[in-house]
C-alpha cells in the first residue's frame, strides 16, 4: 500500500540516480574526447572550412571518424555523393549499436529516441548497453536516463574542443608537419581493433586492394576495396570456425 | 584542393541526415526486428576496412609532396599504427604518434641540422 503511494516519487528517485550514475561513467571519456576534438577542429581549418562549416559539421553530424572520412576525401576532390557514400558508411557500425540498443529503449517516448539516436556516439552504446545488462529489468525511463547521463557529461566537450582546435588551426605553421596529422588520427582509431587472423587479413586486403585500385576516379576505390576486405574477413571467420567444428 | 563552398555545405547537410537516420534505424523505425547474420557479420568489420583503405594511398602518396613517397611520413604512421595497437587505445596511439610526427618532421630544425 505504502509502496504504491510513494511509487512516484521512487521512481523519479531511481530516475535521476540513474541520470547521475551514466554521467560518472561518462566522465572519463573527456580524456579521449577532448585530444580528438581539438585534432579534428585543426584538420578541419586546415582543410579550408571557416568555424561555421567546422561547427556545423562536429554538431549535426556529431561523429568524428566520418566527418575525418569526409573532410580527407573533399580534399581528394571526390565528387560530393561520392563523399557521402564513403563517409557514411564509416557510421553503418551504429546501425549495429541501434539494433543491440532497440530491445532496451525502443519502447520510450519518441523524442527521448530520436535524442539518443542523435547522440549515439561510440562510448555511449558501449557504457549504456553494459549497463543494461546488467540491469536488464529497468524500467525503459532509467536506460534512458542513464544513457542521456553519458552523453552529457561527454558531448559538449567535443563542441568546445572542436571550436578551440577551429580556432587555433587556423594559426598553425605549415611547417609543423599537421598536414599528415589527420592520417595518423586515422591509424590510431582503427589500430587496436586488428585483432585476431580475420580482422588482420580484412586490413591487409581492404588496403591492398586500395592500392591497386587508386587508379579508379572519384575514390571510389576506397569502398571497393573495403567490401573485398569485409568478405575476406568473414569468409576467414567461417573457416576458422569451420576448422574449430572439425576439431570438436 | 580547397573545396567548394556549396560542396561542403551539401556534405556536412547530407552526412548529418544520413547518420542520424543509421543511429535510429533500430530504435526508432524498425524496433526489436532482428538484423540478418551476415549483415552482422560484416558490419564488424567496418572500422577495420573502411579506415585502412581510405589512408593507405595518402601514407604512401602524400598530399604534400603532390604525390612523392616521404618516409618520414609514413614512418610515422607505421610507429602510430604499432603504438596504438601495443597500448591498445585509440587515444594513447593517437597523442603518441602525434609526438612522432611533429619530432620527425621537425627533426632536422631541433637539431640544427
Amino acid at each position: 500500500m505504502t509502496q504504491a503511494l510513494t511509487k512516484g516519487g521512487d521512481d523519479a528517485a531511481l530516475i535521476r540516480w540513474t541520470f547521475w550514475q551514466g554521467f560518472r561513467a561518462g566522465l572519463p571519456f573527456n580524456a579521449a574526447v577532448i585530444p580528438f576534438g581539438l585534432l579534428f577542429g585543426v584538420v578541419a581549418a586546415d582543410a579550408g572550412f571557416d568555424i561555421l562549416q567546422t561547427m556545423s559539421m562536429s554538431i549535426l553530424v556529431l561523429a568524428g571518424a566520418s566527418s575525418l572520412t569526409a573532410i580527407e576525401l573533399l580534399t581528394q576532390n571526390a565528387p560530393v555523393f561520392i563523399v557521402l557514400l564513403t563517409a557514411s558508411a564509416v557510421n553503418l557500425r551504429m546501425a549495429m549499436y541501434s539494433a543491440s540498443l532497440a530491445p532496451h529503449i525502443s519502447k520510450g517516448p519518441l523524442w527521448q529516441r530520436a535524442l539518443a539516436a542523435y547522440l549515439m556516439v561510440d562510448h555511449a552504446y558501449a557504457l549504456s548497453i553494459a549497463n543494461y545488462e546488467s540491469k536488464p529489468a529497468a524500467p525503459v525511463r532509467a536506460k534512458l536516463a542513464y544513457y542521456l547521463g553519458v552523453v552529457l557529461a561527454s558531448v559538449p566537450s567535443w563542441y568546445f574542443a572542436c571550436l578551440i582546435g577551429a580556432l587555433v588551426g587556423a594559426q598553425m605553421p605549415a611547417s609543423l608537419g599537421l598536414d599528415f596529422a589527420g592520417v595518423v588520427m586515422f591509424v590510431s582509431l582503427f589500430a587496436p581493433a586488428v585483432r585476431g587472423l580475420p580482422k588482420v587479413i580484412a586490413m591487409a586486403v581492404a588496403v591492398c586492394g586500395s592500392l591497386l585500385l587508386a587508379w579508379i576516379p572519384y575514390s571510389l576505390g576506397v569502398l571497393i576495396a573495403a567490401c573485398f576486405g569485409m568478405l575476406a574477413g568473414a569468409l576467414c571467420e567461417a573457416a576458422l570456425r569451420g576448422q574449430a567444428r572439425e576439431v570438436v | 584542393m580547397v573545396p567548394s563552398n556549396l560542396e561542403v555545405w551539401i556534405t556536412i547537410v547530407g552526412l548529418a541526415v544520413a547518420t542520424f537516420f543509421i543511429r535510429f534505424s533500430f530504435i526508432g523505425i524498425l524496433g526489436g526486428r532482428r538484423m540478418p547474420d551476415w549483415l552482422l557479420t560484416a558490419l564488424r568489420y567496418v572500422p577495420v576496412t573502411i579506415l585502412p583503405a581510405l589512408i593507405a594511398p595518402a601514407i604512401l602518396w602524400p598530399e604534400v609532396t603532390g604525390g612523392q613517397f616521404e618516409p618520414l611520413r609514413a614512418t610515422a604512421a607505421v610507429l602510430t599504427f604499432a603504438l596504438a595497437w601495443v597500448l591498445k587505445s585509440p587515444m594513447l596511439g593517437f597523442l603518441c604518434g602525434l609526438v612522432c610526427l611533429v619530432f620527425l618532421i621537425n627533426a632536422n630544425q631541433i637539431f640544427g641540422l
